[in-house]
């Protein structure tokens, strides 16, 4: 508790710096069995009083699987900037602890492409991340060339979709009669799904506007207008766009155990749609505020570093 | 007691603080109304409420006034410069107040202080930096929030800012430290949330006249159905090294009633960036 305690209170500081590098590659294994098809029995979801799967609670999305396997895209923008840049790190009291995959889980977060790895990105998509990069690796001309997150406007694991990465990985669900609640502890980010089949808006958000329904004992949620901008995702290769299509599945597959899935199709980003799962666990937590703007002390110290630096070299 | 007392006679005064301290309060002055229930069978809060009042901008009695911030000019208080254009647009609305008894119990000190932040308010309100409104503040900002009530939990997440509570409906535990919007334990008392708030830090406001709390901010906050579309809000604020004694406030809530209402974003940490680090900027 400690720990966490430690972590829901840090300053942003450098999130550039969240190894993606040290993710230790999981070895090919046999494709995922749900628990119910690996004890051979039927399990029922508890209900809410309404009758829908219980969902509620808090959730762990920490693990150890790797988005991709060995190979693919990953984020190099982030090695380069930390190979460019070795200006140190979060030691380990900052990081959760990763569990191992389980060995009949799949090796990758990635499930589609079936091996594993982020489909090509399509040439717009080589053009939004090469010039992504050049913001991201220049010295700082002002907060717009910070990823959002190192800017507290979206959390770097929140996304959505969610992806694991770094620490204050929890969420908590919320179920009412018509409305569903996603509670991300890392920079306090709900999202509000309606449930009543309300058509989308045209409010474009950074969270999207999310709808759900129920599909079985799943919730789906279905969320378009993106901003331009992208997402809270640090560990793809670029930041989604407004065109992204969201579709994202949450199964309980038992007590302890919630599957989440999620299709991302962004047609300027991506040459095809891919999908992606995690286990999330059930986590005896509480959840603390993680107030990322009100401690940014990075963002003034990055930009004022960058005009210093400016200034020596011009010999003032 | 929506209404203030200031004009009434010093004797009201004693006699309102008298009943405050007797444990009184206005919820008892509410016509009977039962809410609807949730399955679980208590009073069903699910919804979007807002509060429709100027507690914001001061939780006294106020009047209107020309500007967010005003100068010395040559014949007294003017618009500041920077916000002439603004003309009418930029006036502040007056106000019938929100605080039981009319005042504000400071100690000296904090009297003084609480003056010098409404002096130095441009520079000085955390609203202004998008900051975490904290609580009861968070309640009565001009924004909608919304309470998402279940059996397992409740949260109460605000537009302003994004900023959101979870209120821990069983056995109470303790802040394990502070944090703007506090640490939430919540019970019902027949159809009333009772949601006693500690571990706010000091940092934080209630509203743009500068009025303020240390650390040891204690707030009891009662949401009261008393309609199918109106809450009774009351916050009792304690905070012994700011106040000579607990003091409240109360104010209707309002149902966002609109069949599509829903929050909408207002992510201002964005809207602020200019503000906090354009002076960084490569020129």
């Amino acid at each position: 508790m400690t720990h966490r305690l430690t972590m829901a209170f840090s300053a942003t500081a450098i999130l550039s710096c969240v190894p993606l590098a040290a993710q230790t590659p999981a070895p090919k294994t046999t494709p995922a069995k749900t628990a119910a098809a690996k004890t051979g029995k039927a399990w029922t979801a508890p209900r809410t009083p309404d009758g829908h799967p219980d969902l509620q609670g808090v959730w762990s999305y920490i693990t150890a699987t790797p988005l991709e396997t060995p190979g693919g895209l990953g984020n190099s923008l982030l090695r380069q900037e930390e190979a460019d840049n070795p200006v140190g790190n979060y030691n380990q009291q900052f990081y959760d602890a990763r569990p191992a995959t389980p060995k009949d889980r799949p090796p990758s977060q990635v499930i589609d492409p079936p091996d594993g790895h982020l489909p090509p990105l399509t040439a717009a998509g080589l053009k939004r991340q090469a010039a992504y990069a050049e913001k991201v690796l220049r010295p700082a001309q002002g907060p717009e060339d910070r990823p959002l997150f190192e800017r507290c406007l979206v959390g770097f694991n929140t996304g959505p979709p969610i992806v694991p990465g770094g620490y204050n990985q929890h969420l908590q669900i919320f179920e009412t009669p018509g409305t569903v609640a996603l509670y991300t502890e890392m920079i306090h980010s709900t999202r509000v799904v309606p449930m009543d089949g309300r058509p989308h808006g045209t409010v474009r958000q950074w969270n999207g506007d999310p709808r759900g329904h129920w599909e079985g004992d799943t919730l789906v949620v279905d969320s378009t207008n993106f901003t331009e901008q992208g997402t809270g995702t640090l560990m793809l290769p670029v930041p989604m766009d407004e065109h992204l299509h969201l579709t994202e599945r949450y199964s309980l597959l038992d007590d302890k155990t919630l599957l989440y899935q999620y299709t991302v199709d962004d047609p300027t980003v991506w040459t095809k749609p891919w999908s992606a799962q995690l286990y999330m666990t059930r986590a005896d937590e509480q959840l603390y505020e993680y107030a990322c703007h009100e401690g940014n002390y990075a963002m003034p110290g990055i930009l004022a570093g960058a005009r210093l630096d400016e200034n020596k070299s011009a010999g003032k | 007691m929506i209404d203030p007392m200031r004009n009434r006679p010093r004797g009201a005064f004693v006699i309102a603080a008298v009943v405050l301290m007797l444990g009184y309060t206005a919820a008892a002055q509410v016509p009977a109304y039962r809410a609807p229930r949730t399955p679980d069978g208590k009073p069903n809060l699910n919804g979007i409420w807002q509060a429709l009042n100027t507690a914001n901008w001061d939780l006294l009695e106020h009047a209107a006034r020309p500007a967010l911030a005003m100068v010395l000019g040559p014949a007294g208080p003017i618009p500041a410069q920077a916000v002439v254009p603004f003309g009418a647009v930029g006036a502040v609305p007056g106000g019938i107040g929100v605080v039981e008894g009319g005042e504000i119990p400071y100690q000296a000190w904090a009297a003084a202080k609480k003056k010098e932040n409404a002096d130095h308010w441009l520079t000085s309100d955390p609203e202004i930096k998008c900051y975490l409104p904290g609580v009861p503040r968070a309640t009565y900002l001009p924004f909608p929030f919304q309470i998402v009530q279940s059996a397992k939990g409740i949260l109460m997440t605000y537009e302003f800012a994004g900023a959101a509570r979870i209120i821990n409906m069983g056995k109470p535990t303790e802040a394990e430290t502070d944090s703007w919007m506090g640490w939430s334990n919540g019970h019902w008392d027949g159809d009333t949330l009772v949601v006693d708030v500690t571990g706010l830090n000091d940092r934080t406001w209630f509203d743009r006249a500068g009025d303020f709390h240390s650390e040891a901010l204690h707030v009891i906050e009662r949401y009261t159905p008393r309609s199918a579309d109106t809450l009774l809000y009351e916050a009792t604020i304690e905070d012994p090294k700011v106040f000579t004694r607990p003091w409240k406030i109360s104010m209707p809530l309002y149902r966002r009633i609109e069949g599509n209402a829903r929050l909408v974003e207002f992510n201002c940490v964005e809207f602020v960036e200019e503000l906090m680090y354009g002076q960084f900027r490569k020129k």
